[in-house]
């Protein structure tokens, strides 16, 4: 009877080789592994072929499936290696640690998504490994362990030596850890001993054990006895907990996504991993063939070269083996000429890696599944592939219910339903959704639990994500932001809602791009606006569009300057849709708008004559003027007296008559009503149009084409009237003072325009 | 940047000069294995670039910034590629590359200065023709360019602003590097490089109108990229050292103005440079200058002087500002906007930048 001590690092490819390796030659019948107790009974679908990692086992209380804990597992975790290496020899495996419950029970506040990793090693605040680093003559531990373990070649005595370092660093550092930290790790390695026992009791002859190595000293024979263990052990908190596997991501392996034991670079590792030698040359054959993915040349020369170059460099810097670092400085140097950017194209989608596992259809089925199952029944939607319609009346509360599952299931990818756009009537409260189940979508939806353990943690996890991310990679994230808001409304999001509102308001106080600030407006002050149809937090968002709404005030008029032409459509666009959304935030709101469009238009008045000369670009474009003139009359803001000033003062006072058209275009585009009820509008515009040149007249036919071909051909039919009608008032009424057979010209061509011809 | 020798009244010394103390305490105690006819290990050339400690005195830092990069350009030389420092205006490519060929081969002057008028001869050889006609085709008629030379003694040849040279100039270059070798034809023959031959190039990636490199020319080459310094202290740092440092040389009698004073000249090129306030608050527009590390030193440094010779004695705002004006808008158009902009909206709303705004203020005024 012998038990052999695998110490490991958790998730390190080359611990992961030497154990394989160790296995071997062992050949033991009884493999143990560092793992909560609670997942034994799931443990065998890691033998079935479709179990294919990265996985997780996730460990959660049945009532509470948000307090969950997970187990990530790579190709290259040694725990992987050995759960195979068992399945495939048939021999018993085990997970000795302890059980989770010990410490769920045990803890009073209600941390949501902690990952309570079993990686003490590489949590403790003060490094171990820094010792053993520092005793070799460096100073950084993890680094240390990745030279000295992970990159060498793998050999057996790998693991004597490193039994023997951790006795010494255990019996040279004291007290390492709080109290607390001290009892549960007490805890664990009287538990994985008594187990360690049993499992001798059983009479299996040779057992493996793959720990941390930090905790090797502990389990070894005779440090402590059955009796003592008993005492720590006695009465440990219960709790019924289940577990089953779920598919993984090297993102989320990675440490950059908040997971402690995680890894650096699990693309990295994975390649060091199935690399058997000369890893340095395939990995940078990889880099190059990336980039010429990304349609950047390089020559398979350069490769070699940049091998030698990371040879050269680690034998500069007096290291054994070429590592990431040189590589990474060999790639940026000879493959991307330097330039950081292809590097950073490249880097993380090699180094990090994309790939996702599956999980076997049989595995229990995950918290999130259950939910969805219970929400469909209790909704009526049934999971199958037929396909149906529903409308869904979202005053009542069961229609609410059923359009925020659908919604929330959107934003996870899963495309249960697909909402179709409502004809007739009124949007706000009304969806019609098309439901069909695929059979893919079970893969989304074991992929979901990467995010969270019920929909709702997953869906606001997803939009959180997908906001930093679009934070930390986009120059100008804002557009993003709002985009997103949209869906996360209508999911009752509120935990996204708040953070979606607060990335908002920080982008904005950050960015001086007005129409960003412009374009993200609509989708909050939806939000602020139905917020009582949909329960969610309106009056902090409606506190976010005030403040972009201060901001966009004070901007607003250089923003609309120095634009050229094909940029003041796009602004005017902006202003429209910013102007409709105002008409739902409250009369502060409103005023602030108008009074930063009275603004635009008050002051360049004085200087309008300017227009056409130099000082054009600081001033406001006319077509942008026309239209602030225009919404100010619409919405009440100024009388029709002051928008027909406003009128003269720009016809006659832009000497330029394509500016002048332009204003015209701002002012009138849109709706023909206008013109058609106000008369003195119409004289202005009518007389404007009599002093013009024939050939400025030609100039500005394009421009009162599309005027003119936006109205609804009602509109249009009235207009026309109304110029036969106007002409032959004005003919017989100041006959002496018009040219008439000049003005009968000029009518047959106002009436095609006005769509009449 | 020169540094004149008071001793010898030579305007500037050659880096292997001025710093031969230095090279000598390192081959010393430079125990690792030097590649063929190298002066110093890979090792010891990293030490004599980025400074340091050593038995017997220290060793000045010659470049502030990326270890990694210096390691990189070094190891590069090692091998048989050629080395391409490449990078904005002012980022000290010419100086490291000055080094770098110091401290490798003991010699930094085997030099070609590019230019766009530069014919193949100053790249491979020419002739003395008044040899050429009395004795005919012979070596002793041939005038060899540095990198002929450089190849004949295997030491390292530079070449200066490498994009400005017409591409098929530079395209001489490939067989150099590729062969390393130099047909002559005239002569039937052929120099072959030496081992320890190599070419440092510097180009600059800001400059219009340039010649980009030919494929083949650049796949000759390793891209190292000096870049502007990261962080403000570390800017600070190195137009304090250099500014003294040519405060001593040119017999300035004011002393440097104070570290604050540095840090609001190097903050105010940071800032225009990126286009952002160092609190990533607001954004700016970016004047057309490049506003490098070097021209800070000259605006300092001129200040200095003019302190000197027609102030008090001591370097205030007011000597500072013409040359930091004058740095700032080169088109007077576009940059005057820009430079008004930067004082409207920060240094305006900076309490204790306040002198500065009164002085820019009064000079637009003027």
């Amino acid at each position: 009877m012998s038990r052999h001590l695998f110490g490991i690092r958790h998730h390190g490819p080359g611990s992961a080789r030497s154990l394989e390796k160790g296995l071997r030659e062992l050949k033991p019948d009884c493999i143990l592994i560092e793992g909560p107790a609670e997942t034994n009974e799931v443990l065998g679908f890691a033998a079935l072929p479709t179990m294919i990692p990265p996985v997780a086992l996730l460990i959660y209380p049945p009532d509470n499936p948000s307090r969950s804990v997970f187990y990530p597992f790579a190709a290259f975790s040694p725990e992987w290696i050995a759960l195979r290496h068992a399945f495939a020899n048939d021999i018993p495996v085990r997970f000795i640690d302890l059980p989770v419950a010990a410490s769920f029970a045990g803890r009073k506040t209600k941390e949501k998504r902690e990952t309570i990793d079993d990686a003490e090693l590489l949590r403790l605040r003060h490094d171990p490994l820094l010792w053993l680093a520092q005793a070799a003559g460096e100073d950084d531990g993890e680094g240390w362990w990745e030279r000295t373990i992970e990159e060498r070649p793998s050999g057996f005595g790998v693991f004597e030596g490193i039994a023997e370092a951790m006795e010494a660093v255990r019996g040279n550092t004291p007290e390492l850890t709080s109290a607390e930290e001290r009892r549960r790790e007490d805890q664990r390695e009287a538990w994985m001993r008594r187990e360690i026992r049993s499992a001798e009791r059983e009479g299996h002859e040779t057992i493996a054990i793959v720990c941390g190595a930090w905790h090797v000293p502990a389990l070894k024979p005779k440090v402590s006895s059955a009796r003592k263990d008993n005492e720590i052990l006695r009465s440990l908190p219960r709790m019924r907990l289940h577990a089953t596997w779920i598919p993984w991501s090297y993102r989320r392996l990675a440490r950059s996504s908040g997971y402690g034991a995680g890894v650096e670079y699990p693309g990295w590792y994975e390649h060091l991993w199935m690399s058997d030698h000369s890893p340095a040359a395939a990995w940078l054959t990889n880099v190059a063939a990336a980039l010429r993915r990304d349609g950047i040349e390089v020559p398979t020369s350069a490769a070699i070269d940049a091998t030698r170059l990371a040879e050269a460099l680690a034998s500069m810097r007096d290291l054994p083996l070429v590592g990431l670092r040189e590589l990474d400085d060999a790639a940026r140097s000879v493959l991307c000429d330097g330039d950081e950017r292809k590097m950073t194209m490249v880097r993380e989608g090699l180094m990090i890696g994309s790939r996702i596992g599956t999980v076997p259809e049989e595995t229990p089925m995950t918290p999130i599944e259950t939910e969805l199952r219970r929400e469909a029944k209790r909704l009526r939607l049934p999971i199958d592939g037929e396909s149906r319609e529903y409308d869904l009346d979202l005053r009542t509360p069961f229609g609410l219910a059923r359009s925020r599952l659908l919604h929330r299931l959107s934003i996870l990818g899963v495309d249960w339903g697909i909402e179709r756009d409502v004809l007739g009537k009124k949007g706000t409260f009304h969806e019609v959704w098309r439901i069909a189940w695929r059979p893919e979508l079970s893969v989304r939806l074991a992929e979901a639990s990467l995010m969270g353990s019920t929909l709702i943690d997953a869906a606001t996890r997803a939009v959180i994500e997908e906001a930093e991310r679009a934070a930390s990679t986009e120059l100008s994230p804002l557009p993003v932001f709002a985009s997103l808001i949209d869906g996360v409304v209508l999911a009752d999001l509120p935990e996204a809602i708040d953070h979606l509102a607060r990335a908002i308001e920080r982008e904005a106080s950050a960015t001086s791009d007005v129409s960003e600030m412009m374009e993200a407006v609509p989708p909050l002050a939806r939000v602020a606006r139905y917020g009582d149809v949909r329960s969610s937090n309106r009056l902090a968002v409606a506190s976010v569009v005030k403040g972009l709404l201060r901001r966009i005030s004070v901007g607003l008029q250089s923003a609309c300057a120095s634009l050229d032409e094909g940029e003041a459509r796009g602004m005017m666009d902006r202003i429209d849709k910013l102007h409709d959304a105002i008409r739902l935030m409250d009369e502060d709101d409103r005023r602030e708008w108008t009074g930063a469009l009275w603004r635009m238009l008050a002051r360049p008045m004085s200087g309008i004559q300017h227009l056409s000369t130099n000082n054009r670009r600081a001033r406001a474009a006319p077509l942008l003027l026309g239209r602030a003139c225009r919404l100010l009359l619409d919405s009440d803001a100024i009388p029709s007296g002051e928008a027909q000033r406003q009128m003269e003062l720009s016809l006659a006072g832009l000497d330029n008559t394509r500016l002048a058209g332009n204003w015209l275009e701002g002012f009138l585009s849109g709706s023909g009503l206008l013109l058609l009820h106000d008369n003195a509008l119409w004289r202005i515009v009518d007389e404007w149009l009599h002093t013009l040149r024939e050939e400025e007249f030609i100039h500005l036919l394009p421009v009162l084409r599309r005027i003119f071909a936006n109205y609804t051909p009602a509109e249009r039919r009235q207009l026309a009237r109304k110029v036969e009608k106007n002409a032959s008032e004005s003919v017989t009424e100041s006959a002496g003072v018009y040219d008439v057979e000049r003005g009968d010209r000029v009518l047959g061509v106002v009436a095609l325009v006005a769509g009449r011809g | 940047m020169p540094t004149p020798d008071t001793a010898t009244g030579v305007l500037r010394q050659h880096a292997e000069q001025e710093f031969a103390h230095e090279l000598e305490l390192i081959a010393r105690i430079d125990r690792k294995q030097r590649p063929p006819n190298w002066k110093l290990s890979p090792w010891g050339v990293a030490l004599y670039v980025l400074g340091g400690k050593v038995r017997g005195g220290a060793i000045t830092p010659k470049y502030f910034g990326n270890r990694r990069l210096i390691e990189v350009a070094i190891a590069t030389l090692a091998t048989d590629r050629a080395l391409l420092l490449f990078g904005p205006p002012g980022t000290a490519k010419s100086w490291v590359s000055e080094h770098l060929a110091a401290a490798i081969s003991g010699d930094s002057r085997l030099l070609v200065q590019g230019t766009a008028g530069l014919g193949e001869e100053a790249l491979r050889y020419g002739w003395n023709y008044a040899r050429l006609i009395a004795e005919g085709p012979s070596m002793n008629a041939l005038v060899a360019s540095p990198i002929m030379v450089a190849m004949r003694e295997g030491r390292i040849a530079r070449v200066e602003e490498l994009t400005r040279i017409a591409s098929d100039v530079q395209d001489a270059l490939i067989t150099i590097l590729s062969e390393k070798t130099l047909p002559i034809p005239e002569l039937g023959t052929e120099a072959q490089a030496h081992r320890g031959f190599n070419v440092i190039a510097t180009a600059n990636n800001r400059d219009r109108g340039v010649n980009e490199l030919s494929s083949a020319l650049r796949r000759r080459f390793n891209t190292v990229i000096l870049p502007l310094p990261p962080h403000v202290d570390e800017e600070i740092a190195i137009v304090r050292t250099r500014v003294e440092a040519l405060g001593r040389a040119l017999d300035i009698p004011t002393p440097p103005p104070a570290i604050d004073e540095i840090r609001r000249v190097v903050t105010i090129f940071r800032e225009l440079r990126s286009g952002m306030t160092e609190d990533g608050r607001r954004r700016l527009k970016s004047p057309s200058g490049t506003l490098s590390t070097a021209e800070a030193i000259s605006v300092i440094s001129g200040g200095m002087a003019l302190a000197a010779h027609f102030g008090d004695g001591e370097v205030t705002v007011g000597d500072l500002a013409s040359g930091l004006e004058g740095a700032v808008v080169r088109d007077p158009g576009p940059d005057s906007i820009a430079w008004r902009e930067y004082l409207e909206t920060v240094v305006r709303e900076r309490a204790d930048w306040d002198d500065l705004y009164r002085v820019f203020r009064e000079r637009i005024e003027e």
